[in-house]
Protein backbone atom coordinates (compact mmCIF):
# COMPACT_ATOMS: atom_id res chain seq x y z
CA UNK A 1 0.00 0.00 0.00
CA UNK A 2 1.63 3.71 -0.80
CA UNK A 3 2.00 6.17 1.66
CA UNK A 4 1.32 8.65 0.12
CA UNK A 5 3.12 11.05 2.30
CA UNK A 6 6.13 9.90 0.77
CA UNK A 7 6.32 11.66 -3.20
CA UNK A 8 9.37 10.97 -5.65
CA UNK A 9 9.66 13.36 -8.58
CA UNK A 10 11.56 11.90 -11.34
CA UNK A 11 12.46 14.93 -13.41
CA UNK A 12 13.28 13.90 -17.43
CA UNK A 13 14.77 15.21 -20.14
CA UNK A 14 14.34 11.83 -22.17
CA UNK A 15 18.43 11.52 -22.03
CA UNK A 16 20.38 7.67 -22.20
CA UNK A 17 21.00 8.45 -18.73
CA UNK A 18 17.25 8.67 -17.53
CA UNK A 19 16.38 5.75 -19.32
CA UNK A 20 19.23 4.27 -17.48
CA UNK A 21 18.12 5.44 -14.32
CA UNK A 22 14.58 3.75 -14.45
CA UNK A 23 15.71 1.02 -12.75
CA UNK A 24 16.38 3.00 -9.77
CA UNK A 25 13.55 4.93 -9.23
CA UNK A 26 11.57 1.54 -9.53
CA UNK A 27 13.29 0.47 -6.70
CA UNK A 28 12.87 3.65 -4.81
CA UNK A 29 9.45 3.85 -5.52
CA UNK A 30 9.18 0.12 -3.99
CA UNK A 31 11.47 0.62 -0.95
CA UNK A 32 10.02 4.26 0.35
CA UNK A 33 6.30 2.87 -0.96
CA UNK A 34 6.38 6.47 -3.04
CA UNK A 35 3.72 7.83 -5.43
CA UNK A 36 5.70 8.79 -8.36
CA UNK A 37 5.47 12.20 -10.77
CA UNK A 38 7.30 11.75 -13.96
CA UNK A 39 8.00 15.56 -14.83
CA UNK A 40 9.28 17.32 -17.93
CA UNK A 41 10.09 20.59 -19.13
CA UNK A 42 9.81 21.53 -22.25
CA UNK A 43 11.47 24.23 -24.68
CA UNK A 44 7.92 25.71 -27.03
CA UNK A 45 10.33 26.67 -29.46
CA UNK A 46 12.00 23.52 -30.11
CA UNK A 47 9.34 21.19 -29.49
CA UNK A 48 5.31 21.40 -29.92
CA UNK A 49 2.91 20.70 -26.72
CA UNK A 50 1.98 17.23 -28.86
CA UNK A 51 5.18 16.03 -29.28
CA UNK A 52 6.49 16.54 -25.36
CA UNK A 53 3.66 14.94 -24.29
CA UNK A 54 4.03 11.78 -26.69
CA UNK A 55 7.49 11.74 -25.19
CA UNK A 56 6.50 12.03 -21.77
CA UNK A 57 3.72 9.13 -21.92
CA UNK A 58 5.92 6.86 -23.89
CA UNK A 59 8.91 7.23 -21.35
CA UNK A 60 8.81 5.28 -18.50
CA UNK A 61 5.72 3.87 -19.89
CA UNK A 62 5.55 0.93 -17.38
CA UNK A 63 4.79 3.84 -14.81
CA UNK A 64 1.08 3.90 -15.73
CA UNK A 65 0.69 0.72 -13.88
CA UNK A 66 1.97 2.04 -11.13
CA UNK A 67 -0.45 2.63 -7.86
CA UNK A 68 -0.31 6.40 -8.13
CA UNK A 69 2.11 7.84 -10.85
CA UNK A 70 0.90 10.43 -12.86
CA UNK A 71 2.75 12.63 -14.96
CA UNK A 72 3.64 16.91 -15.76
CA UNK A 73 4.86 18.55 -18.07
CA UNK A 74 6.04 22.35 -17.96
CA UNK A 75 6.63 24.56 -20.69
CA UNK A 76 9.91 26.92 -20.47
CA UNK A 77 13.02 27.67 -19.38
CA UNK A 78 14.31 24.15 -17.22
CA UNK A 79 15.58 25.29 -14.02
CA UNK A 80 12.62 27.24 -13.27
CA UNK A 81 10.46 24.73 -14.82
CA UNK A 82 11.60 22.02 -11.78
CA UNK A 83 12.62 24.49 -8.69
CA UNK A 84 8.76 26.43 -9.26
CA UNK A 85 7.51 22.83 -9.58
CA UNK A 86 9.25 21.40 -6.58
CA UNK A 87 8.76 24.43 -4.32
CA UNK A 88 4.49 23.08 -4.44
CA UNK A 89 6.01 19.81 -3.41
CA UNK A 90 5.86 19.29 0.15
CA UNK A 91 8.64 17.09 1.44
CA UNK A 92 9.37 15.86 -2.37
CA UNK A 93 12.30 13.86 -3.23
CA UNK A 94 13.49 14.75 -6.50
CA UNK A 95 15.52 12.07 -8.61
CA UNK A 96 17.77 13.98 -11.17
CA UNK A 97 19.97 11.94 -13.07
CA UNK A 98 23.38 13.35 -14.26
CA UNK A 99 23.75 15.00 -17.75
CA UNK A 100 24.71 12.41 -20.95
CA UNK A 101 28.43 12.59 -21.58
CA UNK A 102 29.12 14.13 -24.76
CA UNK A 103 33.04 12.81 -25.01
CA UNK A 104 34.00 16.68 -25.16
CA UNK A 105 35.22 19.10 -22.76
CA UNK A 106 32.50 21.04 -21.10
CA UNK A 107 35.06 24.41 -19.13
CA UNK A 108 31.46 26.66 -19.37
CA UNK A 109 28.80 23.73 -18.63
CA UNK A 110 26.87 25.16 -15.35
CA UNK A 111 25.59 21.75 -13.52
CA UNK A 112 21.44 21.82 -13.44
CA UNK A 113 21.77 19.77 -10.56
CA UNK A 114 24.38 21.90 -8.69
CA UNK A 115 22.01 24.64 -9.41
CA UNK A 116 18.92 22.91 -7.97
CA UNK A 117 21.15 21.31 -5.05
CA UNK A 118 21.81 25.37 -4.22
CA UNK A 119 18.06 26.67 -5.12
CA UNK A 120 15.93 24.28 -3.53
CA UNK A 121 15.63 23.07 0.14
CA UNK A 122 14.27 20.23 -1.08
CA UNK A 123 16.07 16.46 -0.90
CA UNK A 124 17.76 15.74 -4.23
CA UNK A 125 18.45 11.97 -5.70
CA UNK A 126 21.00 12.19 -8.47
CA UNK A 127 23.00 9.08 -10.40
CA UNK A 128 25.84 9.45 -11.83
CA UNK A 129 27.09 7.46 -15.41
CA UNK A 130 28.82 5.11 -13.45
CA UNK A 131 26.00 4.07 -10.24
CA UNK A 132 23.23 2.64 -10.04
CA UNK A 133 20.93 0.69 -7.05
CA UNK A 134 18.37 -0.80 -8.97
CA UNK A 135 20.63 -3.66 -10.50
CA UNK A 136 18.63 -6.61 -8.20
CA UNK A 137 15.12 -5.94 -6.85
CA UNK A 138 15.93 -7.58 -3.53
CA UNK A 139 15.50 -4.84 -0.62
CA UNK A 140 18.03 -2.37 0.02
CA UNK A 141 20.45 -3.81 2.85
CA UNK A 142 23.24 -0.78 3.28
CA UNK A 143 22.57 2.85 3.73
CA UNK A 144 25.68 5.13 4.62
CA UNK A 145 25.59 8.43 5.63
CA UNK A 146 29.05 10.40 4.77
CA UNK A 147 30.17 12.99 7.93
CA UNK A 148 33.06 15.49 6.85
CA UNK A 149 32.66 17.67 9.98
CA UNK A 150 30.33 19.03 12.63
CA UNK A 151 29.37 22.33 11.17
CA UNK A 152 27.82 20.83 8.48
CA UNK A 153 25.29 19.75 10.64
CA UNK A 154 22.88 16.04 11.26
CA UNK A 155 20.24 16.47 8.85
CA UNK A 156 21.12 14.31 6.35
CA UNK A 157 22.28 11.60 9.33
CA UNK A 158 18.76 11.63 10.61
CA UNK A 159 17.33 10.88 7.61
CA UNK A 160 19.70 8.66 6.41
CA UNK A 161 19.11 7.02 9.89
CA UNK A 162 14.90 6.90 9.34
CA UNK A 163 15.77 5.83 5.62
CA UNK A 164 17.54 2.97 6.94
CA UNK A 165 14.82 1.83 9.60
CA UNK A 166 12.32 2.73 7.10
CA UNK A 167 13.64 -0.18 5.06
CA UNK A 168 15.22 -1.72 7.64
CA UNK A 169 18.28 -1.73 6.66
CA UNK A 170 22.21 -1.22 8.27
CA UNK A 171 23.24 2.58 8.87
CA UNK A 172 26.94 3.25 7.70
CA UNK A 173 28.54 6.06 9.54
CA UNK A 174 31.24 7.03 7.13
CA UNK A 175 34.20 9.50 7.70
CA UNK A 176 37.88 10.36 5.89
CA UNK A 177 40.28 12.15 8.38
CA UNK A 178 42.66 13.80 6.19
CA UNK A 179 46.24 12.98 6.19
CA UNK A 180 48.82 14.36 8.70
CA UNK A 181 50.67 17.68 6.74
CA UNK A 182 51.64 20.72 8.39
CA UNK A 183 49.36 22.94 7.90
CA UNK A 184 46.34 20.39 9.24
CA UNK A 185 46.46 22.65 12.40
CA UNK A 186 45.42 25.86 11.02
CA UNK A 187 42.20 24.00 9.70
CA UNK A 188 40.57 24.04 13.16
CA UNK A 189 40.26 27.83 13.14
CA UNK A 190 37.54 27.43 10.85
CA UNK A 191 36.35 23.45 11.57
CA UNK A 192 35.72 20.96 14.70
CA UNK A 193 36.94 18.13 12.95
CA UNK A 194 38.49 15.42 14.38
CA UNK A 195 41.93 15.19 13.48
CA UNK A 196 42.87 11.33 13.96
CA UNK A 197 40.82 8.81 13.65
CA UNK A 198 40.27 7.54 17.25
CA UNK A 199 38.32 11.03 18.06
CA UNK A 200 36.73 10.73 14.76
CA UNK A 201 35.58 6.91 16.00
CA UNK A 202 34.50 8.40 19.08
CA UNK A 203 32.32 11.51 17.59
CA UNK A 204 30.81 9.27 15.45
CA UNK A 205 29.78 6.89 17.81
CA UNK A 206 27.98 9.65 20.34
CA UNK A 207 26.03 10.41 17.53
CA UNK A 208 25.14 6.61 16.64
CA UNK A 209 24.06 6.18 20.09
CA UNK A 210 21.64 8.46 19.38
CA UNK A 211 20.57 7.06 16.81
CA UNK A 212 16.94 4.58 17.41
CA UNK A 213 18.43 1.14 16.20
CA UNK A 214 21.60 2.24 17.15
CA UNK A 215 22.70 -1.75 17.60
CA UNK A 216 22.30 -1.11 13.30
CA UNK A 217 24.83 1.22 13.29
CA UNK A 218 27.98 0.67 11.95
CA UNK A 219 30.93 3.29 11.85
CA UNK A 220 34.10 3.35 9.43
CA UNK A 221 36.49 5.74 10.03
CA UNK A 222 40.18 6.07 7.91
CA UNK A 223 43.09 8.52 7.27
CA UNK A 224 44.15 9.66 4.07
CA UNK A 225 43.20 10.70 0.69
CA UNK A 226 39.34 11.46 0.85
CA UNK A 227 38.45 10.95 -2.46
CA UNK A 228 40.06 7.31 -2.98
CA UNK A 229 39.04 6.73 0.65
CA UNK A 230 35.59 7.05 0.68
CA UNK A 231 35.09 5.02 -2.77
CA UNK A 232 36.75 2.00 -0.59
CA UNK A 233 34.97 2.85 2.81
CA UNK A 234 31.61 2.72 0.50
CA UNK A 235 32.69 -0.42 -0.92
CA UNK A 236 33.37 -2.09 2.51
CA UNK A 237 30.41 -1.00 3.68
CA UNK A 238 28.64 -2.35 0.19
CA UNK A 239 26.07 0.82 0.97
CA UNK A 240 23.49 1.38 -1.96
CA UNK A 241 22.78 4.28 -0.26
CA UNK A 242 24.89 7.42 0.24
CA UNK A 243 23.62 10.54 2.42
CA UNK A 244 25.65 13.63 1.91
CA UNK A 245 24.54 17.06 3.72
CA UNK A 246 24.73 19.84 1.30
CA UNK A 247 27.48 21.71 2.30
CA UNK A 248 29.61 18.59 1.32
CA UNK A 249 27.54 18.16 -1.73
CA UNK A 250 29.09 21.06 -3.36
CA UNK A 251 32.78 22.69 -4.20
CA UNK A 252 32.84 25.94 -4.95
CA UNK A 253 35.79 27.29 -7.08
CA UNK A 254 35.79 31.02 -7.82
CA UNK A 255 34.05 30.96 -11.19
CA UNK A 256 31.29 28.40 -10.11
CA UNK A 257 29.84 25.42 -7.71
CA UNK A 258 30.24 22.39 -9.13
CA UNK A 259 29.40 19.06 -7.38
CA UNK A 260 31.69 17.31 -5.29
CA UNK A 261 34.00 15.56 -6.92
CA UNK A 262 35.04 12.96 -4.02
CA UNK A 263 31.53 11.85 -5.26
CA UNK A 264 31.62 11.35 -8.61
CA UNK A 265 33.56 8.57 -7.96
CA UNK A 266 31.21 6.40 -5.46
CA UNK A 267 29.45 3.38 -6.48
CA UNK A 268 26.39 4.29 -4.85
CA UNK A 269 23.54 6.71 -5.70
CA UNK A 270 23.99 9.90 -4.06
CA UNK A 271 21.36 11.94 -1.99
CA UNK A 272 21.46 15.51 -1.29
CA UNK A 273 19.61 15.59 1.93
CA UNK A 274 17.70 19.36 2.50
CA UNK A 275 18.90 21.54 5.59
CA UNK A 276 15.61 22.13 6.71
CA UNK A 277 13.90 19.66 8.66
CA UNK A 278 11.58 17.54 7.61
CA UNK A 279 7.95 16.59 8.36
CA UNK A 280 9.08 13.30 7.41
CA UNK A 281 12.13 12.31 8.86
CA UNK A 282 11.20 12.76 12.69
CA UNK A 283 12.01 9.71 13.95
CA UNK A 284 16.28 10.51 15.16
CA UNK A 285 16.18 12.88 17.57
CA UNK A 286 19.45 14.24 17.33
CA UNK A 287 21.18 17.20 18.65
CA UNK A 288 24.72 18.88 17.63
CA UNK A 289 27.21 16.81 18.60
CA UNK A 290 30.83 18.20 18.89
CA UNK A 291 33.46 15.61 18.81
CA UNK A 292 35.41 15.41 22.30
CA UNK B 1 15.79 -0.05 -30.71
CA UNK B 2 16.59 2.80 -32.64
CA UNK B 3 14.13 3.46 -35.38
CA UNK B 4 15.08 6.75 -36.83
CA UNK B 5 17.16 6.67 -40.14
CA UNK B 6 20.16 8.55 -39.52
CA UNK B 7 22.86 7.68 -36.71
CA UNK B 8 23.65 10.79 -34.88
CA UNK B 9 27.23 10.73 -34.70
CA UNK B 10 26.70 12.63 -31.20
CA UNK B 11 25.92 8.85 -30.11
CA UNK B 12 29.00 7.12 -31.01
CA UNK B 13 31.14 9.80 -30.44
CA UNK B 14 31.36 9.85 -26.16
CA UNK B 15 32.07 5.54 -27.32
CA UNK B 16 35.11 6.69 -29.06
CA UNK B 17 36.22 10.05 -28.08
CA UNK B 18 39.40 8.94 -25.77
CA UNK B 19 40.71 6.83 -28.11
CA UNK B 20 40.37 8.80 -31.22
CA UNK B 21 41.97 12.21 -29.05
CA UNK B 22 44.51 10.03 -28.01
CA UNK B 23 44.91 8.51 -31.46
CA UNK B 24 44.64 11.97 -33.14
CA UNK B 25 47.55 13.41 -30.51
CA UNK B 26 49.79 10.75 -32.08
CA UNK B 27 49.02 11.35 -35.61
CA UNK B 28 49.66 14.81 -35.48
CA UNK B 29 53.30 13.99 -33.30
CA UNK B 30 54.38 11.37 -36.21
CA UNK B 31 53.71 13.47 -38.91
CA UNK B 32 55.46 16.53 -36.97
CA UNK B 33 58.35 14.41 -36.68
CA UNK B 34 58.69 13.10 -40.18
CA UNK B 35 57.77 16.18 -41.66
CA UNK B 36 59.51 19.00 -39.78
CA UNK B 37 62.28 17.19 -37.94
CA UNK B 38 62.91 14.35 -40.79
CA UNK B 39 62.99 11.47 -38.84
CA UNK B 40 62.28 9.35 -42.01
CA UNK B 41 62.59 5.55 -40.50
CA UNK B 42 59.41 6.66 -39.17
CA UNK B 43 57.71 5.35 -42.60
CA UNK B 44 56.94 2.45 -42.99
CA UNK B 45 55.66 -0.15 -45.50
CA UNK B 46 51.82 -0.41 -46.18
CA UNK B 47 52.52 -4.18 -46.80
CA UNK B 48 52.29 -5.19 -43.05
CA UNK B 49 49.30 -3.22 -42.31
CA UNK B 50 47.40 -4.79 -45.42
CA UNK B 51 47.35 -8.48 -44.12
CA UNK B 52 46.48 -6.52 -40.28
CA UNK B 53 43.36 -4.70 -41.45
CA UNK B 54 42.25 -7.98 -43.48
CA UNK B 55 42.97 -9.97 -40.16
CA UNK B 56 41.19 -7.28 -38.22
CA UNK B 57 38.30 -7.37 -40.80
CA UNK B 58 37.31 -10.82 -40.05
CA UNK B 59 37.28 -11.02 -36.49
CA UNK B 60 35.12 -7.75 -36.53
CA UNK B 61 32.64 -9.17 -39.19
CA UNK B 62 32.67 -12.44 -37.58
CA UNK B 63 31.77 -10.79 -33.59
CA UNK B 64 29.53 -8.03 -35.49
CA UNK B 65 27.52 -11.09 -37.24
CA UNK B 66 27.60 -12.88 -33.95
CA UNK B 67 26.09 -9.82 -32.08
CA UNK B 68 23.42 -9.12 -34.42
CA UNK B 69 22.11 -13.06 -34.24
CA UNK B 70 21.56 -12.15 -30.54
CA UNK B 71 19.98 -9.48 -30.75
CA UNK B 72 18.07 -10.92 -33.24
CA UNK B 73 17.33 -13.90 -31.68
CA UNK B 74 16.74 -11.81 -28.56
CA UNK B 75 13.54 -9.82 -30.98
CA UNK B 76 12.19 -13.53 -32.21
CA UNK B 77 11.55 -14.11 -29.10
CA UNK B 78 9.94 -11.43 -27.90
CA UNK B 79 7.88 -11.99 -31.28
CA UNK B 80 7.18 -15.59 -30.16
CA UNK B 81 6.04 -14.20 -26.43
CA UNK B 82 3.42 -11.84 -28.28
CA UNK B 83 1.67 -14.57 -30.15
CA UNK B 84 1.84 -16.87 -26.98
CA UNK B 85 0.12 -14.34 -25.17
CA UNK B 86 -2.56 -13.92 -27.64
CA UNK B 87 -3.16 -17.78 -27.63
CA UNK B 88 -3.50 -18.17 -23.96
CA UNK B 89 -5.50 -14.91 -23.46
CA UNK B 90 -7.97 -16.59 -26.19
CA UNK B 91 -7.68 -19.96 -24.36
CA UNK B 92 -8.23 -18.61 -20.70
CA UNK B 93 -11.41 -16.99 -21.87
CA UNK B 94 -12.96 -19.58 -24.49
CA UNK B 95 -12.12 -22.64 -22.78
CA UNK B 96 -12.95 -22.53 -19.76
CA UNK B 97 -16.88 -23.32 -18.29
CA UNK B 98 -17.30 -20.50 -15.65
CA UNK B 99 -20.19 -19.83 -13.40
CA UNK B 100 -20.95 -16.14 -13.82
CA UNK B 101 -23.61 -15.95 -11.37
CA UNK B 102 -20.77 -14.49 -8.64
CA UNK B 103 -20.66 -11.52 -9.62
CA UNK B 104 -18.30 -10.12 -6.89
CA UNK B 105 -15.65 -12.46 -7.86
CA UNK B 106 -13.55 -11.43 -11.22
CA UNK B 107 -14.18 -14.10 -13.35
CA UNK B 108 -11.31 -17.01 -13.68
CA UNK B 109 -10.20 -16.63 -17.02
CA UNK B 110 -9.67 -12.76 -16.71
CA UNK B 111 -7.74 -13.28 -13.66
CA UNK B 112 -5.77 -15.34 -15.70
CA UNK B 113 -5.51 -12.94 -18.48
CA UNK B 114 -4.21 -10.39 -15.84
CA UNK B 115 -1.76 -12.75 -14.78
CA UNK B 116 -0.37 -13.51 -18.11
CA UNK B 117 -0.24 -9.64 -18.30
CA UNK B 118 1.95 -9.22 -15.24
CA UNK B 119 3.88 -12.37 -16.76
CA UNK B 120 5.24 -10.53 -19.71
CA UNK B 121 6.12 -7.58 -17.41
CA UNK B 122 7.63 -9.50 -14.98
CA UNK B 123 9.88 -10.83 -17.84
CA UNK B 124 10.60 -7.70 -18.96
CA UNK B 125 11.68 -6.48 -15.56
CA UNK B 126 13.73 -9.83 -14.89
CA UNK B 127 15.63 -9.54 -17.94
CA UNK B 128 16.39 -5.79 -17.07
CA UNK B 129 17.03 -6.23 -13.36
CA UNK B 130 14.30 -4.20 -12.78
CA UNK B 131 12.07 -4.15 -9.46
CA UNK B 132 8.73 -5.72 -10.92
CA UNK B 133 6.13 -5.11 -8.19
CA UNK B 134 4.86 -1.41 -8.02
CA UNK B 135 3.89 -2.42 -11.58
CA UNK B 136 2.81 -6.20 -10.59
CA UNK B 137 0.69 -4.41 -8.18
CA UNK B 138 -0.84 -2.39 -10.35
CA UNK B 139 -2.11 -5.46 -12.59
CA UNK B 140 -2.81 -8.10 -10.00
CA UNK B 141 -3.41 -6.26 -6.72
CA UNK B 142 -1.46 -5.59 -3.56
CA UNK B 143 -1.74 -8.58 -2.00
CA UNK B 144 -1.20 -11.20 -5.33
CA UNK B 145 2.27 -8.68 -6.09
CA UNK B 146 2.82 -9.30 -1.89
CA UNK B 147 3.13 -13.17 -2.75
CA UNK B 148 5.69 -12.65 -5.18
CA UNK B 149 8.04 -11.31 -3.01
CA UNK B 150 9.02 -14.79 -2.01
CA UNK B 151 10.21 -15.54 -5.23
CA UNK B 152 13.30 -14.86 -6.96
CA UNK B 153 12.18 -15.54 -10.61
CA UNK B 154 8.79 -13.50 -10.35
CA UNK B 155 7.93 -14.57 -14.14
CA UNK B 156 8.39 -18.63 -13.43
CA UNK B 157 6.20 -17.72 -10.24
CA UNK B 158 3.97 -16.56 -11.85
CA UNK B 159 3.94 -19.05 -14.38
CA UNK B 160 3.42 -21.72 -11.84
CA UNK B 161 0.50 -19.58 -9.98
CA UNK B 162 -1.24 -19.66 -13.31
CA UNK B 163 -0.70 -23.31 -13.52
CA UNK B 164 -2.15 -24.04 -9.98
CA UNK B 165 -4.94 -22.01 -10.77
CA UNK B 166 -5.72 -24.04 -13.90
CA UNK B 167 -5.17 -27.07 -11.32
CA UNK B 168 -8.07 -25.53 -9.10
CA UNK B 169 -10.17 -24.90 -12.29
CA UNK B 170 -9.63 -28.34 -13.56
CA UNK B 171 -10.71 -30.08 -10.28
CA UNK B 172 -13.57 -27.99 -10.24
CA UNK B 173 -14.51 -29.60 -13.52
CA UNK B 174 -13.83 -26.13 -15.28
CA UNK B 175 -12.02 -27.36 -17.77
CA UNK B 176 -10.90 -31.46 -19.32
CA UNK B 177 -8.02 -32.69 -19.94
CA UNK B 178 -7.92 -32.20 -23.23
CA UNK B 179 -8.44 -28.27 -23.33
CA UNK B 180 -5.80 -28.30 -20.20
CA UNK B 181 -3.23 -30.14 -22.36
CA UNK B 182 -3.77 -27.50 -24.88
CA UNK B 183 -3.16 -24.35 -22.27
CA UNK B 184 -0.06 -26.69 -20.58
CA UNK B 185 1.64 -26.26 -24.23
CA UNK B 186 1.33 -23.07 -24.50
CA UNK B 187 2.65 -22.14 -20.43
CA UNK B 188 5.54 -24.40 -21.84
CA UNK B 189 6.06 -22.03 -24.37
CA UNK B 190 6.20 -19.27 -22.41
CA UNK B 191 8.86 -20.91 -19.81
CA UNK B 192 10.78 -22.01 -23.16
CA UNK B 193 10.37 -18.38 -23.80
CA UNK B 194 12.00 -17.31 -20.31
CA UNK B 195 14.77 -19.86 -20.72
CA UNK B 196 16.13 -18.68 -24.09
CA UNK B 197 16.32 -14.65 -23.01
CA UNK B 198 17.92 -16.11 -19.58
CA UNK B 199 20.17 -17.69 -22.09
CA UNK B 200 21.34 -14.64 -23.54
CA UNK B 201 21.65 -12.38 -20.85
CA UNK B 202 23.58 -14.77 -18.85
CA UNK B 203 25.57 -16.03 -21.36
CA UNK B 204 28.07 -13.32 -22.99
CA UNK B 205 29.98 -13.73 -26.08
CA UNK B 206 32.93 -15.43 -25.50
CA UNK B 207 35.37 -13.25 -24.28
CA UNK B 208 38.02 -13.97 -26.77
CA UNK B 209 35.89 -12.62 -29.50
CA UNK B 210 35.57 -9.46 -27.26
CA UNK B 211 39.20 -9.00 -26.52
CA UNK B 212 41.02 -9.92 -29.41
CA UNK B 213 39.07 -7.67 -31.71
CA UNK B 214 39.57 -4.88 -29.51
CA UNK B 215 43.26 -5.38 -29.27
CA UNK B 216 43.63 -5.69 -33.08
CA UNK B 217 41.94 -2.58 -33.87
CA UNK B 218 44.20 -0.74 -31.28
CA UNK B 219 47.27 -2.55 -32.70
CA UNK B 220 46.01 -1.33 -36.01
CA UNK B 221 45.37 2.39 -35.28
CA UNK B 222 48.97 3.01 -33.83
CA UNK B 223 50.43 1.55 -36.76
CA UNK B 224 48.04 3.29 -39.80
CA UNK B 225 50.08 6.49 -39.02
CA UNK B 226 53.72 4.88 -39.92
CA UNK B 227 51.90 3.33 -43.01
CA UNK B 228 50.74 6.44 -43.89
CA UNK B 229 52.72 9.26 -43.16
CA UNK B 230 55.66 8.41 -46.36
CA UNK B 231 53.23 9.19 -48.81
CA UNK B 232 50.89 11.88 -46.13
CA UNK B 233 52.99 13.54 -45.02
CA UNK B 234 51.28 16.78 -42.62
CA UNK B 235 47.94 15.01 -43.25
CA UNK B 236 48.62 11.98 -41.86
CA UNK B 237 46.98 12.59 -39.08
CA UNK B 238 43.00 13.22 -41.86
CA UNK B 239 43.70 10.44 -43.16
CA UNK B 240 44.67 8.06 -39.89
CA UNK B 241 42.26 9.39 -38.03
CA UNK B 242 39.21 8.80 -40.56
CA UNK B 243 40.25 5.06 -40.70
CA UNK B 244 41.12 4.39 -36.96
CA UNK B 245 37.08 5.78 -36.93
CA UNK B 246 35.86 3.38 -39.13
CA UNK B 247 37.58 0.19 -37.03
CA UNK B 248 36.83 1.66 -33.96
CA UNK B 249 32.95 2.07 -35.04
CA UNK B 250 32.67 -1.07 -36.05
CA UNK B 251 34.06 -2.48 -33.28
CA UNK B 252 31.33 -0.05 -30.80
CA UNK B 253 28.49 -0.76 -32.48
CA UNK B 254 28.83 -4.83 -32.36
CA UNK B 255 29.76 -3.84 -28.61
CA UNK B 256 26.52 -2.43 -28.23
CA UNK B 257 23.97 -4.15 -29.88
CA UNK B 258 25.50 -8.46 -28.38
CA UNK B 259 23.67 -7.46 -25.09
CA UNK B 260 20.27 -6.87 -25.70
CA UNK B 261 18.77 -7.22 -22.63
CA UNK B 262 20.54 -3.93 -20.85
CA UNK B 263 18.30 -1.65 -20.65
CA UNK B 264 20.49 0.43 -23.54
CA UNK B 265 19.04 2.53 -26.35
CA UNK B 266 20.06 -0.38 -28.42
CA UNK B 267 18.03 -3.00 -26.36
CA UNK B 268 15.03 -4.91 -27.76
CA UNK B 269 11.74 -3.10 -27.60
CA UNK B 270 10.31 -4.86 -24.65
CA UNK B 271 8.23 -1.86 -22.86
CA UNK B 272 6.86 -0.98 -26.09
CA UNK B 273 6.05 -4.70 -27.04
CA UNK B 274 4.94 -5.17 -23.32
CA UNK B 275 2.57 -2.38 -23.74
CA UNK B 276 1.11 -3.89 -27.01
CA UNK B 277 0.54 -7.55 -25.26
CA UNK B 278 -1.21 -5.56 -22.70
CA UNK B 279 -3.37 -3.38 -24.85
CA UNK B 280 -4.13 -6.23 -26.73
CA UNK B 281 -4.81 -8.59 -24.13
CA UNK B 282 -7.12 -5.77 -22.50
CA UNK B 283 -9.25 -5.40 -25.52
CA UNK B 284 -9.87 -9.35 -25.33
CA UNK B 285 -11.28 -9.04 -21.86
CA UNK B 286 -13.27 -5.85 -23.63
CA UNK B 287 -11.81 -3.74 -21.20
CA UNK B 288 -11.78 -0.24 -21.60
CA UNK B 289 -8.33 1.30 -23.31
CA UNK B 290 -6.85 3.63 -21.15
CA UNK B 291 -3.16 3.07 -21.91
CA UNK B 292 -0.84 4.54 -24.52
CA UNK B 293 0.64 3.25 -27.40
CA UNK B 294 4.82 3.45 -26.99
CA UNK B 295 6.08 5.83 -29.22
CA UNK B 296 9.58 6.64 -30.01
CA UNK B 297 11.14 8.81 -27.94
CA UNK B 298 14.25 10.77 -29.49
CA UNK B 299 14.14 8.30 -32.29
CA UNK B 300 14.87 5.21 -29.80
CA UNK B 301 11.93 2.63 -28.95
CA UNK B 302 12.58 1.59 -25.39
Amino acid sequence: MTDSNRHLIFATSFSDACHAAIPSVARIVDALSARLTILHVYDPQKKTFREADSMLHSFFAEADNYPHCERQMISGPVFEGITEFCRHQKDALLFLPASDRIGLPRPFHRSLRTRIIRALPASMWTLNQTQKIGSSYGRVKHIAAWLTCPEEGLDHVRQAAAHAEMMDATLHLLHVVPDVHEGMLGSTMFSAAPLGTEYASTWLNKIAKQLPNHHNVKIHVTQGHRKRLLAKLLRQSQAELLMVSRQSALQHDFFRAALNPTLEDCSSALICVAQENSSLWTSAGLGSLQPA
Amino acid sequence: MMVSDQLSLKRLWPHASKRLMLLLAFDCTIAVLYSVYDFKFLALSGLPLAPLGSAITIFLAFRTNAAYGRWWEARQLWGNLVNTSRALARQFLTMLDENFEDVEQIPLGRRLVLHQIAFVHALRCHLRRQNPFPELAGVLGADDAEQLRAYGNVPAAINLKIGRMLKQAREEGMIDSFRWTAIDENLTALSNIQGACERIKNTPLPRQFDYLPRLLVNAFCWLVPFGLVGDLGLMTPVASVLISFTFIAADVVSREIEDPFENTIHDTPMTSLSRMIEKNLREQMELPNTLRDVHPVEGFVY
